[in-house]
């Protein structure tokens, strides 16, 4: 035969349609792979196209901040990257110990280890370029539904909207991917080397041995398992106010060992009581269930607890994210009164400037340039004086203390004189506030303070300032601000009458003023101003600024939240889908069975459903217990947090998981009909 | 002329929790270009460990095997991929065809890993399927196809290449008897009218009738050994069975 001698000069063209028909074997029998795929990618462009969508809504970022955030998002790209890395590593290993006999039978006909890895590098390319191009077509538009939620959370109208597409986005999702598919390749090598030819060929799909007769010792490590949950929430409850981190690390400690307790004993509990109920047991093909159940109880136990654990990762996040997001813009319409602000505050080393307009003129700035109508004034504030008059809360304070020694919670209040706070005020068009000689009021600016100062009308308490003893003024609770404030807490501000001021500390000075054309032209104005001064004792706070910094931390904690949520949950799906798909082709012999024992599909439909809600169904409880626990204690530091905007969010995030998680659970139900054919 | 299958005290031992267990026991043998040859055995005789090794699927723990006066048991990886799909073809019972590839496809395969060159090999592959009488389901898928006829394009696989010893692992086993008749049929058509020199392991005398000569195996040792020689295939049938008799002992179910 002459072709023996001939030296390997093979025509690829039979191996490139062969990878072709491995891939579209693999993705009739694996959409779910595929899809999941195509989503990272598309979530990893979207997210990524975040700095062209601001561009693309016309949101100006002189001071880069939604720069900053944008880059976060990619950084933490890095970490989504590896998660996916991870996923398709192992989806793929996964896939490919099905492939094993495949693999023998081209080792039989005497293909070359180098030719069996190229074959397999041709079919990663393929499904590495097949999902990279849907991926990014799915990005493209899915970031155009980004960018209306932009407009809307940065509370942009949409005028100056039009489509775009991120090159950046597209050469990073290139770039990141084609690493990640290089590494799969290698892991593909890697594992392939591992195989022996007799492995390959007559390696038997195992079944795990069965471990009954432990039922004992598994129903002490359910008690175990509870005990341990329920003591981590104890703990992290009843420490988290003394010491967070040692609160959150061993009762998460505790969190996490009891889930894995809790998966290797649920299912062999499960089992038992299935077996114990005679009538049920016996009743349809119930016996079969519960043996598929009990066939797995060793595995269960790994996978069980690491999907719950992802999935409470991606519930925490998709809820937490916008719900941090969300907080921060909470009470932004008191975030800037005016169009700009500009502070002089007093630190330590620097010297006090008795006329600090003065100081200001001096470093080169001249207000008269940007702004006609603009005030000044001073801030006080004195030791006596401190945030626990308003808030009360006296008794919580010295056990704070005690663990945050560096940040006292007992800060002395701001003070401001009833003229000048009348002289700002008018500046925004507020109605003068009368203040008789033995009289006090109290303005705040932002909801976190609100129970408190409201609780503090009811109640109110006199106000000791060296002889003097004041009262609160009828009906004397403000919610003004005082100033442009990206920060949108405050302690509250007490105002006196003008002549006490002179006996308090200065605290700081602020300067407020709005601009005498039109907004943009100001800014451009104030801004060109601003850097050419050498100011560096001045804070400027623009109301662009303000807009914009928030905007920029709202986002990004939203993305980030959703970003890594999204991520953990796609991660979760694929692999509690891969493992149950495998699952069911690896029972396609006990189901043909029960079809000749006369099991009718209906039957058969049945059971296949009841395994598959167990086990997705688990998993997605505990995770359920867990993140509620979390997001409950979370929640509860965000005071003034108006209830109806946690539910939207606590709704929306739990809406978003439940369906992405219901596409997996409902593809996995008909992907598992396909394979067991009813 | 050199024997094309030297076998040469092979020995093959498991160790399983510390028992050893002798599968193949110092088993020497010759196989001559053009043979038919079969293994008989019980299960865990040790004939398909053989088979294996022979195959080099498995590696012998001592003992040497030359196929074509090349010690296999000496070849590195690479060596050995390409001498299998050199000098081996496989003939398995449950088949093996790809089920991505159409028979004809399946058939190019092994071919284009030969590296013969493209424009012969839908010349090929006509030629063998008109051998085998396969032409009609050449474009089927294996998932179409019945277990006798997918066997036939197997068999069709293996002797494509020309191989010099081609290894059959009961290749009846997953068949009815009328598919089984027709197989045996081109087997024994590959063997004399393409000279193919075929190994095969089985347990059922009636497939076994079809060799030239028959080595029955027990307890991973050459027991037996007996040549049809111009005997009829009935006779030779009768002769199996009354070694297989033998070798069961009174143990009437052996085999």
């Amino acid at each position: 035969m002459p072709s023996k001698k001939v030296k390997h000069t093979v025509s690829s063209s039979i191996f490139d349609e062969l990878a072709a028909r491995n891939v579209r074997k693999s993705a009739k029998n694996y959409n779910i792979y595929f899809f999941t795929l195509m989503l990272s990618v598309c979530l990893f462009y979207s997210f990524n196209s975040v700095s062209t969508q601001f561009a693309s809504l016309g949101l100006e970022d002189r001071l880069s901040y939604l720069a900053f955030s944008s880059s976060i998002l990619t950084a933490f790209s890095l970490i989504v990257c590896c998660i996916m890395g991870a996923l398709v590593v192992y989806a793929n290993r996964f896939l490919l110990k099905r492939r094993k006999k495949e693999m023998g039978i081209y080792a039989t006909l005497g293909m070359e280890r180098s030719m069996l890895n190229k074959l397999l590098m041709k079919e990663t390319l393929r499904i590495g370029v097949m999902s990279l191009a849907a991926g990014l077509v799915m990005g493209v538009f899915a970031a155009q539904v980004l960018s209306l939620i932009t407009a809307k959370l940065a509370g942009l109208s949409l005028e100056s909207y039009r489509f775009m597409i991120s090159f950046k986005a597209i050469i990073l999702s290139v770039v990141f991917f084609g690493v990640l598919f290089f590494f799969v390749h290698l892991f593909n090598v890697r594992e392939l080397k591992k195989m022996s030819l007799l492995d390959m060929l007559y390696a038997e799909r195992k079944n795990e041995t069965n471990q009954e007769g432990k039922y004992l010792r598994k129903f002490m490590t359910a008690v175990l398992a509870a005990a341990l949950i329920l003591g981590g929430y104890a703990y992290i409850y009843i420490k988290a106010d003394q010491a967070l981190a040692s609160a959150l690390g061993v009762g998460g400690l505790m969190l996490i060992v009891g889930t894995i307790f809790f998966f290797s004993s649920a299912l062999s509990v499960m089992v038992v009581i299935m077996k114990k109920n005679k009538f049920s047991y016996f009743k349809g093909i119930n016996i079969f269930t519960t043996s598929q159940f009990a066939s797995r109880i060793k595995s269960e136990g790994r996978s069980g607890a690491m999907i719950s654990i992802l999935l409470f990762l991606s519930l925490s996040l998709t809820i937490l994210g916008p719900g941090l997001g969300k907080y921060v813009m909470n009470g932004i319409e008191n975030a800037t009164p005016y169009d700009g602000t500009i502070y002089y505050a007093l630190g330590e080393s620097e010297t006090l400037y008795s006329n600090p307009m003065e100081a200001l003129r001096n470093t080169g700035f001249e207000i008269e340039d940007v702004s006609e109508s603009y005030e000044s004034s001073w801030i006080y504030q004195t030791p006596a004086v401190t945030s626990s008059f308003l808030t009360g809360d006296k008794e919580e304070a010295p056990d704070r203390k005690q663990n945050m020694e560096d940040e006292p919670m007992d800060y002395p209040l701001a003070i401001i004189g009833v003229d000048d706070y009348n002289r700002i005020m008018a500046l925004q068009g507020v109605e003068p506030v009368e203040l008789e000689n033995d009289n006090f009021a109290v303005v705040y600016a932002f909801p976190p303070i609100e129970e408190a100062v409201k609780a503090f009308a009811k109640n109110p308490r006199a106000l000791i300032l060296g002889e003097r003893s004041l009262s609160l003024k009828e009906n004397g609770i403000y919610h003004r601000a005082l100033e442009n404030k990206n920060v949108l807490v405050d302690q509250g501000t007490i105002i006196v009458p003008q002549e006490l001021t002179e006996g308090l500390t200065p605290r700081n000075w602020v300067l407020n003023f709005n601009f005498s054309g039109d907004t943009k032209t100001g800014n451009e104005l104030l801004y060109d101003k601003w850097y050419k001064a050498n100011s560096d004792s001045f804070h400027l706070m623009s109301a662009e600024e303000v807009t914009v910094s928030i905007t920029a931390d709202n986002l990004l904690m939203t993305y980030l939240g959703l970003y890594l949520g999204i991520t953990f949950l796609i991660t979760s799906g694929a692999v509690l889908a891969l493992q149950q798909l495998t699952h069911s082709s690896d029972n396609e012999e006990r189901y043909g069975l029960l079809r000749k024992l006369g099991v009718s599909s209906k039957d058969m439909k049945r059971s296949l459903s009841k395994q598959l809600r167990v086990h997705f169904g688990m998993p997605m409880f505990v995770a359920i217990i867990n993140s509620a626990v979390v997001i409950a204690l979370v929640f509860r530091y965000f005071e003034g947090f108006p209830i109806r905007a946690m539910a939207i969010i606590i709704g929306a995030g739990a809406l978003l998981v439940g369906i992405v998680y219901l596409v997996y659970f409902i593809t996995t139900y008909l992907g598992s009909r396909r394979i067991l054919k009813f | 002329m050199n024997p094309v299958l030297k076998v040469e005290n092979l020995q093959k031992y498991y160790k399983t929790k510390g028992a050893v267990t002798k599968a193949v026991d110092n088993i020497s043998f010759e196989v001559q270009r053009g043979e038919y040859i079969g293994i008989m055995g019980a299960s865990g005789s040790g004939k398909t460990t053989l088979l294996n090794c022979i195959s080099t699927i498995d590696h012998a723990t001592a003992g040497r095997i030359f196929i074509n006066s090349r010690d296999v048991t000496s070849l590195n990886e690479k060596k050995l991929a390409r001498f299998r799909r050199e000098e081996l073809g496989f003939i398995f019972q449950n088949f093996n065809l790809l089920d991505t590839l159409n028979g004809r496809d399946n058939i190019a395969l092994a071919l284009a890993i030969n590296g013969v060159e493209v424009r012969n090999i839908p010349r090929l592959i006509e030629q063998v399927a008109a051998d085998l009488e396969i032409s009609a389901i050449l474009d089927k898928y294996p998932y179409e196809m019945s277990g006798g006829q997918q066997q036939r394009i197997a068999c069709a696989r293996a002797i494509v290449t020309k191989p010099s010893l081609i290894l059959a692992d009961e290749p009846t086993g997953a068949l009815d008897s009328k598919s089984a008749g027709m197989l045996l049929d081109s087997l024994s058509l590959m063997n004399e009218k393409k000279e193919a020199t075929i190994l095969m392991v089985t347990h059922d005398a009636f497939t076994a009738s079809h060799c030239k000569r028959i080595l029955f195996i027990k307890d991973g040792k050459i027991f037996n050994e007996i040549v049809r020689g111009a005997k009829s295939r009935k006779l030779f049938f009768d002769e199996i069975m009354q070694v297989i008799s033998f070798l069961g002992g009174d143990k009437g179910h052996a085999f």
